[in-house]
């Protein structure tokens, strides 16, 4: 080797110390009261109610925005709330504790849901008091009003406005957000939780040691390996409905310090995809309506289409068919009565009720063009049965018996309403696939009603909180959409709980 | 001195026209060094440490302003109808090209000119 190449090399190592030693490293440590793990609604509300109970608050997010789902899913469930009383309502907190836990089969944690229910309401006061504005509306016929809808903040939209509106205060209150910073581990000392160490977008290390940590993370909905590992589900056929990096992190760091885990599964529901089909589009919004004609593979109806009303209902519905898939079934006769009308039911508030989809025809015309795979329009049912690749005389005696359940106005097979009994006999025949997919994971680590961690054992694992879709015994085998807007408002609330308890900890 | 360096950017922004966004590969660490701006004003004296909207916006002025800038977006992603308060350094990573996150959810997004 010559001198110039070993200077060279020399000159290398040195470089390389240089930038891989601590001149250039940014770790930090940041000593806070609570940490909060994600910066959805239950960190939001966990960061502002701490910071508002004199608490210094470091939120760790792991994308670059804050909000998570709560961005895009659309309200809150509670009872006996003002804007419920002012539009008369009349339901109870005890008729709704009781309708869920008998949705439920009480394979849920009762008495945190007595406890949600007779909450929900200051709940969503506090949140008015933030500054969220909310409406309550009922989203369908076969639910209660219950649904506490966010008005819009300045542009932002949907969930976005309640994440900016309590994002604002938590800023003003002080409160530190490091987005893209994903919490890796939690700091577990003498069988006690004391921070956690994260790791930010430039690799830095920062170790924030508390008093307490709230987690709220969001479930596991984005992780294949986990769906694959914690439910019967088969990742590749359910998938999320929105890429939002959920992948249970908070659940698994939970575990690793001793927490109990429970009720892991998904919260199905129907939506389609495929050539010249447009996300939540006029086609995607087909296999939302309940006057349309369901099918399996085998061409036989296997529901009343009513369930459509109930998206968590609808996707377990179809995910019990064998392949996890159905057919909807509408005629050029269903397409007008949409134009003339509007929907009958529409997807939260992307799609209201009585909007009528101007973009149906343009959009039938598009996925015919485009060869869609799952999409198909024909002449006769025996064509379309051809094409959906389903046993002919089977769809064709299904075809017919529904079509003169329409005309007695009444369903013998699944007793739909009548109302949503309508012929399928004019112009052309359309199919669109409907799939389940999901919006989150459900189950999870168990708490107890202060919202704090427990072990198996049942005892809390001190200075360690968790919220929202994190957490287990909130639902059994799906969530109940009778309680609309259940897991935002939890989700909300849970985390706003957690900084409270955290707080009179503290305070001892 | 800041403002210096906002009024020189101004200039490239002017004169640089639809090829500063459109998605394109070009790596924003050019216009920054022919507008003159020094690694330091970026980095402070850490490459290492993340860049917080402040040292962006400094020059840049606010997202209001940005959002007007890229309005014939189809979807403006300086006017997120979701977010607020993003990190710049999310999308704009000045030694890559541009990310735009916004396509993970919305499908490619392009400006129209």
């Amino acid at each position: 080797m010559g001198t110039y190449s070993k200077i060279v090399q020399l000159a290398l190592i040195v470089v390389t110390v240089a930038v891989s030693g601590s001149v250039y490293a940014a770790d930090r440590t940041i000593n806070t009261d609570i940490v909060v793990i994600g910066g959805g609604s239950t960190g939001m509300a966990a960061a502002v109610a701490s910071a508002q109970g004199g608490a210094k608050v470091v939120v760790l997010e792991k994308n670059p925005y804050l909000g998570g789902a709560s961005n895009f899913a659309e309200g809150l469930f509670a009872v006996e709330s003002d804007l419920q009383r002012a539009k008369s309502n009349g339901l109870t907190k005890d008729e709704a504790f009781k309708h869920i836990v008998e949705f439920g089969h009480y394979k849920i944690d009762i008495p945190l849901i007595r406890q949600f229910v007779n909450e929900s309401a200051e709940n969503i006061h506090w949140l008015q008091k933030q500054g969220v504005q909310m409406e309550a509306i009922q989203i369908s016929p076969t639910e209660p009003l219950v649904w506490h809808v966010i008005k819009d903040n300045g542009h932002i939209v949907h969930g976005g406005a309640l994440i900016t509106v309590l994002q604002a205060k938590a800023k003003a209150l002080g409160v530190e957000f490091m987005t893209r910073t994903p919490a890796k581990k939690l700091i577990y000392t003498n069988n006690k939780v004391t921070g956690v160490e994260a790791v930010d977008h430039k690799g830095n290390k920062v170790t924030v040691n508390a008093k307490a940590v709230i987690i709220g993370t969001g479930g596991f909905g984005n992780s294949k390996e986990l769906i694959a590992k914690w439910t019967k589900f088969d990742p590749d056929k359910f998938k999320p409905s929105l890429p939002i990096n959920k992948t249970g992190d908070g659940i698994k760091m939970a575990q690793d310090v001793g927490a109990d885990i429970e009720g892991l599964n998904l919260m199905l529901h129907q939506g389609t995809e495929g050539k010249g089909i447009v996300p939540l589009g006029a086609l995607y919004t087909m296999v939302w309506q309940p006057n349309t004609l369901w099918v399996n593979k085998y061409g036989k109806r296997f529901t009343d289409e009513m369930v459509a009303f109930s998206f968590s209902q609808a996707g377990n519905a179809i995910a019990a068919q064998r392949g996890h898939f159905g057919w909807t079934i509408f005629d050029d006769g269903m397409v007008n009565y949409i134009n003339e009308r509007g929907v009958d039911n529409g997807i939260g508030v992307i799609v209201k009720v009585t909007d009528k989809l101007k973009g149906l025809r343009g959009e039938i015309n598009n996925a015919i063009a485009a060869g869609s795979d799952n999409f198909k329009a024909a002449d006769s049912i025996e064509e379309l049965a051809r094409q959906i690749e389903v046993p002919v005389d089977t769809l064709k005696k299904t075809y017919t018996n529904y079509n003169k359940y329409a005309e007695n106005h009444y369903d013998p097979e699944f007793a739909k309403e009548h109302r949503y009994l309508l012929p399928l006999n004019k112009g052309k025949l359309y199919a669109v696939k409907v799939m389940p997919y999901h919006f989150t994971s459900i189950g999870g680590i168990r708490i107890n009603t202060d919202m704090a961690v427990i072990d198996k054992n049942d005892k809390p694992i001190a200075g360690l909180y968790a919220g929202g879709c994190d957490v287990g015994g909130l639902y059994s085998d799906t969530y109940t959409l009778w309680a609309s807007g259940h897991a935002y408002g939890f989700a909300a609330y849970s985390g706003r709980m957690a900084a409270l308890n955290a707080l009179k900890v503290m305070k001892k | 001195m800041k403002r210096v360096g906002g009024a020189i950017m101004a200039m490239v922004v002017l004169t640089a026209g639809a090829s500063l966004y459109a998605g394109d590969a070009k790596q924003f660490q050019d216009k920054h060094k022919a507008a003159g701006v020094q690694c330091a004003s970026c980095h402070g004296n850490n490459p290492k440490a993340i860049i917080p909207n402040q040292n962006c916006l400094a020059c840049h002025d606010s997202y209001q302003k940005l959002g007007e800038q890229t309005k014939d977006m189809h979807i403006n992603p300086h006017k997120s109808p979701h977010f607020m308060d993003l990190e710049c350094t999310s999308c704009h990573a000045s030694h890559t090209a541009i990310k735009n996150f916004c396509q993970d959810c919305h499908g490619p997004i392009a400006r129209k000119r």
